[in-house]
């Protein structure tokens, strides 16, 4: 292929180099040609198009039978071997080296983020959350994270793994989140917090985090309105706990709460008769003035107004109309019509 | 007479300038409609042109006003009660002209309120908008004058330069002559 375009760079060269006078009309462009012994040669494989362009050593190597003897430089071979990754890269399996950090010992902190899934900021703020939790209420939060598609180990569930670390006589709620994928959160209750909170209660609590997170797209911000989701119920969990302390027949329900509340107001109006009739007085009231305002506007709609028949002497000379209303220019947004308010009407103006 | 003598044909909604396109034209006209529905003796005409030149239009507004013979309008509804938004959309100005009917309830100050609050609507050459403002903005002020009127029309008549129009006099003298014709035969039957 070289030599074919070897005329056609000479002719152009000489067609540069040989002025002005465009001679390149004047040179034969001629492609190369086999001949038909090189043709037949080709064909046998004892001809290789371009080799002459190839030196005699290049030539002999490659008309050799024999394969070049590749030597590797001694000091290349004695370098170590790569040490094998014994740890899996599989998304859904949490590293060996972490294992112990999440499974063997009870974490330092309430929020257990060995693999550092978070950022410094985000992990201090969190952290940070669940201390300030931790102050206001007797159940501890402990907050677990994985990553999106991690799983726990084969044979280790989450309520043994919380017995074994915690233990079961303190009253704790340990939830295990996986950061993206709110929904497979667990939260799981100490043997203490279940002996007063109904199974129905507890997963209602987790049902609502899980809610609250999927408000947010974010993944760090999922985790905040989870874990400030989940905090607040534990409050008021913890609340209505003591409330029913001291009355072990008591159904405990959190919205039975509100129902008392509601019960209460009116019991409260029947004992007061001002307060009642107040009450009445506004049911009544609100829907009339809404009824009356209703009806008021449709009739002023459909209403037509009459003026009464008047006359009075002419202006100007003119039969019908001498009502000679204001003017706006719309020109300029530069000029309003506040500040042609006390422009002179054209009309009192010598032309 | 500056613009002429002769009585000018037209309807209640002209556009000889073409800025409101087909589908706008309608509901210009429906609110045109919509307004005398509300007042059943009162008119409102909306005249867009593209003026070469205009010396005032306000001197055009009450010369159209005057001369003009608004084809669409019932005769129970003459230019004295009727109210003009004239818009020229070469000289970017829009007047407001009306009746004499109309003296006691609008005045310059309150049209030029009027206006100004389509003043936007205008800048944006959204003159369907604008018709629209003006039209609302007026029929609340002429609701507030009815209301006034009806309370005390003599004061409310007399500030605005009119009176109360007292009964055709022919037709009075002929309903007077029957009165008395009948007393007459009354007392003709006591007899």
């Amino acid at each position: 292929m070289r030599a074919r375009w070897v005329p056609l760079l000479l002719g152009c060269l000489v067609g540069v180099l040989g002025g002005q006078e465009g001679n390149l009309a004047e040179i034969t462009l001629e492609l190369p040609q086999f001949s038909a012994e090189e043709r037949r040669a080709m064909d046998e494989g004892r001809y290789i198009p371009g080799s002459s362009l190839l030196g005699r050593i290049a030539m002999r190597h490659l008309f050799s039978k024999e394969d070049e003897v590749i030597e590797i430089d001694p000091a290349v071979l004695d370098l170590p071997e790569d040490e094998v990754v014994e740890e899996s890269l599989s998304p859904r399996v949490i590293p060996g080296s972490f294992l112990a950090a999440y499974f063997a010992e009870r974490p330092e902190s309430f929020l257990n983020d060995p693999q550092s899934l978070l950022t410094g900021h985000e992990f201090f703020d969190q952290e940070k959350f669940l201390d300030f939790h931790a102050r206001d209420t007797e159940t501890n939060f402990y907050l677990y994270l994985f990553d999106e598609k991690q799983e726990l180990p084969d044979g280790e569930g989450p309520s043994a793994i919380v017995n074994r670390v915690f233990g079961q006589r303190e009253s704790l709620v340990v939830a295990f989140y996986y950061l993206g994928a709110p929904k497979r959160a667990q939260v799981i209750f100490s043997e203490a917090v279940k002996a007063t909170v109904p199974g129905e209660e507890r997963y209602k609590v987790l049902e609502m985090a899980i809610e609250a997170a999927e408000e947010k797209v974010e993944v760090v911000a999922q985790l905040e309105n989870f874990s400030t989701q989940l905090s607040k119920r534990l409050y008021w969990m913890e609340k209505v706990v003591a409330r029913y302390a001291g009355d072990p027949e008591a159904v405990f329900a959190i919205d039975e709460d509100y129902r008392e509340t509601k019960e209460d107001f009116f019991v409260g109006l029947r004992k007061d008769p001002l307060r009642l009739s107040a009450v009445l007085g506004g049911a009544i009231l609100v829907p009339g003035f809404l009824a009356f305002s209703i009806w008021r506007y449709f009739r002023e709609r459909s209403r037509a107004y009459v003026f009464p028949d008047a006359e009075g002497s002419q202006l100007f000379e003119a039969p019908h109309a001498a009502g000679v209303g204001g003017v706006v220019s719309f020109a300029s947004v530069s000029v309003p019509p506040s500040r042609q308010l006390d422009e002179l009407p054209d009309y009192l103006q010598k032309m | 007479m500056l613009f002429g003598s002769e009585e000018v044909a037209l309807k209640k909604f002209t556009d000889t300038a073409g800025v409101l396109r087909m589908r706008e034209r309608e509901p210009a006209r429906e609110v045109l409609e919509g307004f005398e529905e509300r007042f059943p003796h009162l008119f409102f005409a909306v005249y867009i042109g593209a003026f070469k030149e205009l010396p005032s239009i306000r001197q055009f507004g009450f010369w159209l006003l005057n001369r003009g013979a608004f084809s669409d309008v019932d005769l129970e509804r003459p230019n004295e009660n009727g109210i003009l938004l004239l818009i020229d959309v070469n000289a970017k100005q829009a007047g407001l002209t009306y009746g004499y009917a109309l003296l006691p309830y609008l005045s310059e100050k309150s049209t030029f309120e009027v206006l100004s609050a389509a003043h936007p609507y205008l800048l944006e050459g959204d003159y369907l908008k604008a018709i629209k403002v003006v039209a609302k903005r007026l029929e609340k002020d002429l609701k507030r004058g009815w209301r006034k009127v009806r309370r005390n029309p003599d004061l409310i008549l007399k500030e605005g330069g009119q009176r109360p129009k007292k009964p055709d006099q022919l037709l009075q003298k002929i309903r007077e002559g029957n009165q008395t014709e009948d007393e007459e035969v009354d007392k003709v039957e006591v007899q």
